[in-house]
């Protein structure tokens, strides 16, 4: 039987942690991976890559748990390992602090990630603008070397690469019989999809090697967050905002709040602005969508739309889209729909 | 009022500081000064990982638990402000690893956050069955000596780079007052059957995706001669040696495989970090520490000297709480010759 050839449009995070499930899952396929931008030119190079998740408002609680614990599990198993300084993940401890004391005390995920604990009074006495505030230690998974890692493994398997941009997903047929959407933002066109809109996103790139703890304020639009190679401060939070260059006054509203938080970064150096869209939509798309024009066919396996989520959730939704594309091989397979083309 | 601090290590450095800003504004006339033939970097505070943790068995005399708060409490205050990092200051947290069960330690509430790990946080490391976690502070060598000597410096007291053979030679040249913090040393100063040196080698690499201290405990090897992993601000710490009674200061091929071998069976992301540089450092291990007044008597010369050695691995664990009882010494010294103009500051 000729292999299912598949085509990944993205690679950023989901796109190819999504070809990485449909590798190892589906059997008998071709896969190809099809961006304009590879690392580190992608989103997901600019997230800190904090595994404290996002609530999608459109997915239930017990799955987004459920995706939230696959991908801890999941990247756990390789901090642990010695692939750890490869694939740039590593364990992180620190603290999620608020001002009022939080409706919701213990969020959903507090079991997936490892020692969640409330805040002792002592631990408190750091952060004097704020009551209330939880400790625990998650992970951090760094896509500037992630993505390089999992690409490196992914040619290993003989997935192909390919820069390309693509205007429209039927230039993909019929070179391919099955396109898995990972474009992210790039889906308003691809997909036609006027829902998914970006959330502006700035942050510095900080040298300051003494900070091992990351910190978290209240709903998190400000943030420490320690890496392998440097320190992230963040944020902001800007809808419906397109535009890619740094702001300055913005770098410096984002430098203060950090140094409330945690003075000694007024001691760091070599500071360095990176900005990012986040791929937002009221619902994480993860569905097939069968395009059909003029007699063509095109089954397409949607993955986009993770907003702040995307490292914190992507292998569990890349398992669960390697699955729809599964469903989408064995329906191609079977004599039914063969006789329908 | 002369005082000649013997030692420019931590110990040193941190008393002479203590003396001089409890003292300086209420006796015009004390003239610090320290002498020393080691400075850093190449003093043992240098080599010491730095991170603050006592021992986990209560010390023969209470008085160091009371000094190890003391210092835990000073430093985090301190790590607030923007010269944290200057100091060599930083918040880091991490596991304590045991074999079995073991008590709680007596440092439990100075620390912040102290819990049992939990099972899934035993999972990482197959060898031990029972843990602590906490956060703690690491005060680095390279960066606190420094900061201390500028310290020093901008009050005025001078450094003299000199082996002192005898405390008879410093009281002749005009001390009042002789501070002796000289280490796994003090030894040559005035003999000391219960010191000894306490060997440690270290490797320091380079793996700045570890941000968490990983302690082991062996009951049957003892304090330090199971493997431990230390970051610090730039560089981790990699140990797990300490051999009671060796006096050497070299690096020792065996000793260099124990401490790789024992840690990247830990930590096994650690196989392919690299080596920046390797050091041996001798703990001046004494059964607790030497921490007294002492009156000699040269010919017509009176010489009052406070002892402050003896602080094995855990000197800038508790080096500013044995500061501060230092220099309640020496003020009872000023008391009693009557020196002070008015009732001292609280110490």
């Amino acid at each position: 039987m000729a292999p299912v050839r598949i085509a990944v449009v993205g690679a950023g995070v989901v796109g190819l942690s999504t070809a990485m499930c449909v590798s190892k899952l589906v059997p008998g396929c071709s896969i190809t991976v099809i961006s304009d931008k590879f690392t580190p030119d992608t989103t997901s190079d600019v997230a800190a890559g904090m595994l404290i998740p996002h609530v999608y408002a459109d997915t239930p609680i017990p799955k987004q748990k459920q995706w939230f614990r696959e991908t801890f599990d999941h990247l756990f198993a390789i901090a642990s390992s010695a692939e750890a300084e490869d694939a740039g993940v590593h364990l992180v401890s620190g603290w999620q602090i608020f001002r009022s004391v939080p409706t919701e005390e213990v969020p959903f995920w507090a079991d997936v990630v490892l020692g969640f604990r409330k805040m002792t009074e002592a631990e408190l006495k750091k952060f004097p603008q704020h009551v209330f505030g939880h400790a625990f230690t998650t992970l951090k998974c760094e896509s500037p070397t992630y993505l390089p890692w999992l690409e490196k493994r992914l040619k290993g398997s003989g997935v192909l690469i390919l820069t390309r941009r693509i205007g429209d997903l039927w230039e993909l047929h019929p070179s391919f019989d099955i396109v898995v959407n990972c474009s992210g933002l790039g889906s308003r066109q691809l997909a036609g999809d006027s829902k998914i809109f970006p959330v502006r996103g700035q942050v510095l790139r900080v040298q300051a090697p003494w900070v091992k703890h990351f910190i978290r304020d209240g709903s998190g639009l400000t943030y420490i967050y320690p890496g392998i190679s440097n320190v992230i401060l963040g944020g902001t939070r800007q809808k419906g905002d397109w535009n890619l260059s740094p702001d300055a006054e913005i770098s410096r509203d984002i430098f203060s709040r950090c140094c409330a938080l945690e003075p000694s970064l007024h001691g760091a150096c070599d500071i360095r602005e990176k900005v990012g869209l986040r791929p937002f939509r009221p619902g994480l798309r993860l569905q097939t969508e069968c395009l059909a024009q003029d007699g063509r066919r095109l089954p397409v396996v949607h993955h986009y739309g993770h907003g702040s989520g995307g490292i914190s959730v992507h292998w569990g939704t890349a398992l669960e889209a390697a699955s729809l594309v599964g469903e989408c091989v064995r329906a191609l397979r079977t004599p039914t729909s063969k006789s329908k083309l | 009022m002369r005082v000649v601090v013997i030692g420019a290590g931590v110990i040193g450095l941190s008393t002479a500081l203590c003396i001089h800003e409890r003292y300086h504004s209420v006796l015009p006339s004390l003239d610090v000064r320290v002498y020393s033939d080691r400075f850093t970097p190449f003093t043992n505070s240098n080599v010491a990982a730095g991170l603050c943790q006592a021992y986990l068995a209560d010390p023969s005399n209470p008085q160091e638990v009371h000094w190890n708060q003391q210092t835990f409490d000073y430093l985090l205050s301190h790590i607030h402000s923007p010269n944290a990092a200057n100091m060599g200051l930083a918040l880091i947290s991490g596991y304590n690893l045991f074999r079995e069960d073991f008590p709680d330690p007596s440092w439990r509430d100075t620390v912040l956050g102290f819990r049992k790990l939990t099972c899934r946080e035993l999972d990482m490391f197959p060898d031990y069955s029972y843990g602590w976690f906490n956060t703690s502070l690491i005060v680095e060598g390279r960066r606190y000596l420094p900061w201390l000597t500028e310290r020093l410096t901008e009050r005025g007291v001078k450094f003299f780079q000199q082996k002192v053979e005898s405390f008879e030679e410093v009281a002749r040249g005009g001390a009042d007052v002789i501070i002796n913090c000289t280490g796994v040393w003090a030894g040559a100063l005035q003999p000391d059957p219960l010191l000894k040196p306490g060997r440690g080698q270290i490797i320091k690499v380079d793996a700045p995706w570890m941000k968490h201290f990983i302690l082991t405990h062996d009951a049957e090897k003892g304090i330090y001669q199971s493997p431990y992993i230390i970051p610090g601000i730039q560089a981790v710490t990699l140990g797990g040696i300490f051999q009671l009674g060796n006096w050497s200061e070299v690096n020792n091929i065996q000793d260099h495989n124990t401490i790789w071998e024992g840690c990247c069976r830990l930590e096994p992301s650690l196989k392919d970090a690299k080596i920046i540089a390797e050091l041996t450092g001798l703990r001046p291990v004494r059964p607790q520490i030497r921490l007294e007044r002492e009156k000699l008597r040269f010919g017509s010369l009176n010489t009052e000297v406070i002892h402050n050695y003896g602080h094995g691995g855990y000197g800038l664990t508790i080096h500013w709480g044995c500061a501060l009882e230092a220099a309640k010494l020496f003020g009872k010294i000023l008391e009693e010759r009557k020196l002070l103009r008015m009732p001292p500051p609280h110490l």
